[in-house]
């Protein structure tokens, strides 16, 4: 029998269906990352793991027991599940220490001496003996969730549930929690994610598991997802999540929404500040000098392919639509041009032109 | 610690500035705020006494020239679409429209304020029998009476319709004689305070206790002497009669309104005070008449405003303010009002404190429950006493709800105001648990908290950030709304400081001895909540025994 086995589960709200008939097996030790567009249910999925969320039907059997069953002690089951929330939800009123050391001496009845040498224990796995007697007010939110990590782990789970635990940070804030949970996959916890972070499901999980309309639509091993989705839905998901783009008529453009959605895409594709910036500014020069929102039926189409960490960011420009198409392409084509805006978008990265297409390949910089 | 005291010393001296301030512009005769001493020798009421002009009263004069004596009005005619002060529950409104046209009222709840009133000029003239107006017509130089009666009266007794007790009052005055009555008419109008002695029960009592509702702040019919404690005429031939049946008495002293509800209700066997005999209450009460007692004006002497020459100057000021502060204070022990008054806050404010918050986190409990039936019972009884205002509360508490149980006013003061500060906070404290994140609640769970644990060692402590401060507000609230008990007889500060008043007929000492005790109290009682809670705050604590493993490590 495996560790967790889930059968059939269904779930709605009103005339929403998170859950549909959702199977999923766990074997101890697996690192799962479920990912899945926003709203598929896969938040809705780990909270009936634990049960925060009543199930309308089917299953979970942990470790041999129905945790749909009346009757099922649930607060003790919960000590043997960990939950790391988006949001952080350490006890605002309690210190660092003391947010570690009360779970112990309440649930698990240990005494406050050995609840304290648990909980340093734990904060100097995350790095944050330091702030142990800091309030949570005064961490960042990078450090709040190494923290709430660190509490879930002094209560000795059998698995760890990670819900969304990157999503409310700070791109810069990212990286320090990834680690932690990175190291943590190492020491063969068992381990079910929910994330956008692909960095995580690629690097970190031993299987991905795609959720979409209230079922797993596609798993299999982080490799294989990734270079080749078999079904449509799946492709288009990991397609999307790489490439960012905007399609429209010139007189639509609000060059804010666009550098705002650019900015977030970049956001979470972890480019580092200097290729964010770079990405900007080419979109914002380009823009700003190149369309005329007179010419109502001009149409532009900006894309940007963040591809794999590594390689380089490749900003493609589709002028086909633009009138003055010929003007625009001579001018950012010529490698000693007056334009300014020309300049700086040549300063960028090499523009290729090739069918009025204008295609860039962000010139790589280091991480500040 | 050290900086609140600091703090409150600075207040008190704020508020003894203010009213130092307030006491000088008294003096300088700004405000006409009393500090009027009784009337000097200009008027003998020994010699008054003998030429009455109405059966049983003293008339004040017949030397018109004194200007202290002669009334500004002299007809009725004059006082036509003036303003007349009328004592809550007396009929005394129906009785001046008949006499004079379209004459207005304004409604007082004791005689003192309707004497301060016309005094300050916000009523022209007030209303009421013999005895009373020509008592303080007599004291006041600013006051006088108009001699012409509006109507020849009863004082009645007020039993229950139908009830037989009435038959052997009655009995018992016929045999006690209208002599006897009379002797003491006599006393407690006269001069000499020291015939003025209620006899003390000393008869076995073999027939049983009566309990009288009694009026306690008309002078001289029936008010508070010494010690705070039921004299004048009234209480005299009650306790005459009382000795003639051989029954005690328990007196349960009141405002006038306060009398017949009070016998209605039965938490008394029949009332006394001044109530004269008429139609309206006729119709709900059996009267038994024990004299008589005819309606008369009292307005503004001639003399009102003026100030006499002897009471000029900052030495005459002074002589003034310490006979003013004699009255308030010494005279007849009446500190002892006040002592007692603010004890009887203390008690009301601090208990219904206390229980008022056990029974708003009982509330609190049940709400969690999460159970329709119980959730609809909080919520009516948080609309209704929420929704009602605390007067209204407390009367319907001690005369309908507690009516026919023989319960302490002071208990029933308590219980109201627990229901009141109970319901505040429970709706504070849910408040309060609201607006605390919801993932709190999710993460103990998540750690294997049951949701009771959860709640007290996890929701509570940070809700209770939200509503201490807000609870403490409340609670300052509360003190203040207490001042409303003495619709229900009991005597708390603000009750003592209008008996005093009742007596001296000034408002400046009582009021401003009134309001500083209530500054202090208010301001000490917070004070103790917040080092209370300081003392049993969690944060610090926690954190310095956990130092103790940090060195460990």
């Amino acid at each position: 029998m495996s560790f967790i086995e889930i059968k059939n589960l269904k779930k709605s709200y009103g005339n929403v269906t998170p859950l549909n008939g959702l199977n999923l097996t766990v074997e101890k030790g697996e690192v799962i990352t479920i990912i899945g567009p926003s709203g598929t249910g896969k938040s809705t999925l780990l909270r009936c793991l634990n049960r925060l969320e009543t199930p309308d039907s089917g299953e979970i059997i942990f470790d041999g027991i129905n945790l749909c069953e009346e009757g099922a002690e649930i607060h003790k089951i919960r000590t043997r599940m960990g939950m790391v929330f988006q949001s952080f939800n350490l006890f605002n009123h309690l210190s660092v220490i003391e947010n570690i050391m009360m779970p112990q001496m309440d649930i698990l009845k240990v005494s406050e001496e050995e609840a304290f040498k648990e909980a340093k224990v734990q904060l100097e796995k995350v790095g944050l003996w330091s702030k142990a007697f800091e309030y949570p007010e005064n961490l960042s939110g990078g450090q709040k969730q190494r923290v709430a990590i660190a509490r879930g782990l002094a209560m000795k789970p059998e698995v760890m549930l990670f819900d969304e635990p990157t999503s409310a940070l700070d791109p810069t804030m990212v990286s320090e929690v990834l680690s932690v949970i990175a190291n943590l996959a190492e020491t063969g916890l068992t381990m079910i994610i929910v994330t956008h972070e692909m960095r995580l499901a690629k690097d970190v999980s031993s299987r991905v598991v795609y959720v979409d309309e209230g079922v797993v639509y596609e798993e299999g091993l982080p490799e294989v997802m990734f270079k080749a989705p078999k079904r449509e839905k799946t492709r288009d998901f990991i397609f999307r999540i790489k490439e960012w783009q905007w399609d429209g008529n010139v007189s639509e453009i609000d060059i804010y929404e666009i550098l705002a959605s650019l900015e977030q895409f970049c956001k979470g594709q972890f480019l580092n500040k200097n290729e964010y910036l770079n990405c900007i500014q080419v979109v914002e020069e380009f823009v700003s000098e190149f369309t005329d929102k007179t010419n109502a039926k001009d149409h532009l189409i900006i894309k940007l392919a963040a591809g794999e960490e590594g390689e380089p960011r490749i900003i493609t420009i589709d002028t086909n639509g633009l009138s003055d198409s010929e003007n625009i392409l001579k001018t950012i084509g010529d490698e000693k041009t007056d334009n300014i805006s020309a300049k700086i978008i040549r300063s960028k990265g090499e523009p290729v032109i090739k069918d009025g297409r204008i295609v860039i390949k962000l010139k790589e910089s280091l991480s500040n | 610690m050290k900086n609140q005291m600091k703090r409150i010393v600075s207040r008190v001296l704020l508020v003894a500035f203010v009213f130092t301030f307030a006491i000088v512009l008294s003096l300088s005769g700004l405000p006409n705020s009393g500090g009027d001493g009784p009337k000097s020798a200009a008027v003998n009421q020994g010699e008054k006494t003998e030429s009455a002009s109405v059966k049983y009263a003293m008339a004040a004069s017949d030397s018109k020239t004194d200007d202290t004596i002669t009334p500004e009005y002299s007809s009725f005619k004059e006082l036509q679409g003036k303003n007349f002060g009328i004592l809550t529950g007396a009929p005394f409104d129906e009785l001046v429209s008949k006499h004079i046209k379209g004459a207005k009222f304004s409604y007082y709840d004791s005689f003192a304020d309707i004497l301060l009133a016309l005094k300050a000029g916000k009523i022209d003239a007030a209303v009421n029998n013999s005895a009373v107006a020509l008592y303080q017509s007599n004291t006041d130089e600013d006051l006088a009476l108009m001699e012409v009666p509006l109507q020849e009266m009863y004082f009645g007794i007020a039993f229950n319709k139908g009830d037989k007790e009435a038959e052997k009052w009655k009995k018992a005055l016929d045999e006690v004689g209208e002599e006897e009555i009379e002797k003491l008419w006599k006393i407690w109008l006269g001069t000499d305070d020291s015939k003025k002695k209620i006899p003390k029960q000393d008869w076995p009592g073999k027939n049983g206790t009566v309990k009288v509702a009694q009026l306690d702040n008309l002078e001289p019919m029936s008010y508070r002497g010494d010690n705070g404690e039921l004299q004048g005429f009234d209480p005299a031939v009650l306790l005459t009669l009382a000795k003639h049946l051989d029954v005690k008495v328990e007196f349960e002293g009141m405002e006038l309104s306060a009398l017949l509800p009070y016998v209605a209700s039965g938490k008394a066997d029949f009332a006394m005070g001044s109530m004269l005999i008429n139609a309206d209450r006729l119709e709900t009460m059996d009267m038994v008449p024990y004299h008589s007692g005819n309606l008369q004006l009292v307005v503004r002497s001639k003399a009102a405003g003026k100030k006499m020459e002897s009471e000029k100057g900052f030495k005459g000021a002074i002589s003034k303010f310490k006979a003013s502060f004699k009255r308030t204070f010494i005279k007849d022990n009446r500190y002892k009002l006040l002592t007692n008054g603010l004890l009887a806050t203390c008690i009301i404010a601090v208990f219904s404190g206390i229980f008022g918050l056990i029974f708003g986190f009982i509330l609190v409990y049940l709400a969690r429950l999460n159970n329709v039936i119980i959730n609809g019972i909080i919520r009516v009884l948080e609309e209704i006493l929420v929704g009602l205002p605390a007067a209204v509360i407390l009367l319907v508490l001690y005369y309908v709800i507690f009516g026919r149980v023989t319960i302490s006013a002071i208990i029933v003061a308590v219980i109201g105001f627990m229901l009141m500060f109970g319901v505040k906070t429970y709706s504070v404290v849910k408040s309060a648990i609201l607006a605390v994140d919801k993932g709190q609640m999710e993460a103990a769970l998540s750690l294997g908290y049951t949701e009771t644990k959860a709640f007290t060692k996890i929701i509570l402590p940070q809700a209770k950030k939200i509503f201490f401060p807000l609870l403490k507000g409340q609670f300052v609230v509360l003190i203040k709304d207490t001042s409303i008990v003495g619709f229900i007889t009991v005597i708390d500060l603000t009750r003592a400081g209008d008996l005093i008043r009742s007596r001296t007929m000034e408002a400046f000492f009582p009021l401003i001895t009134v309001a500083v005790f209530y500054f202090i109290l208010i301001k000490l009682l917070s004070w103790l909540i917040t080092f209370i809670d300081k003392k049993i705050s969690a944060r610090v604590k926690h954190n310095k025994r956990l130092e103790k493993y940090k060195e460990e490590c």
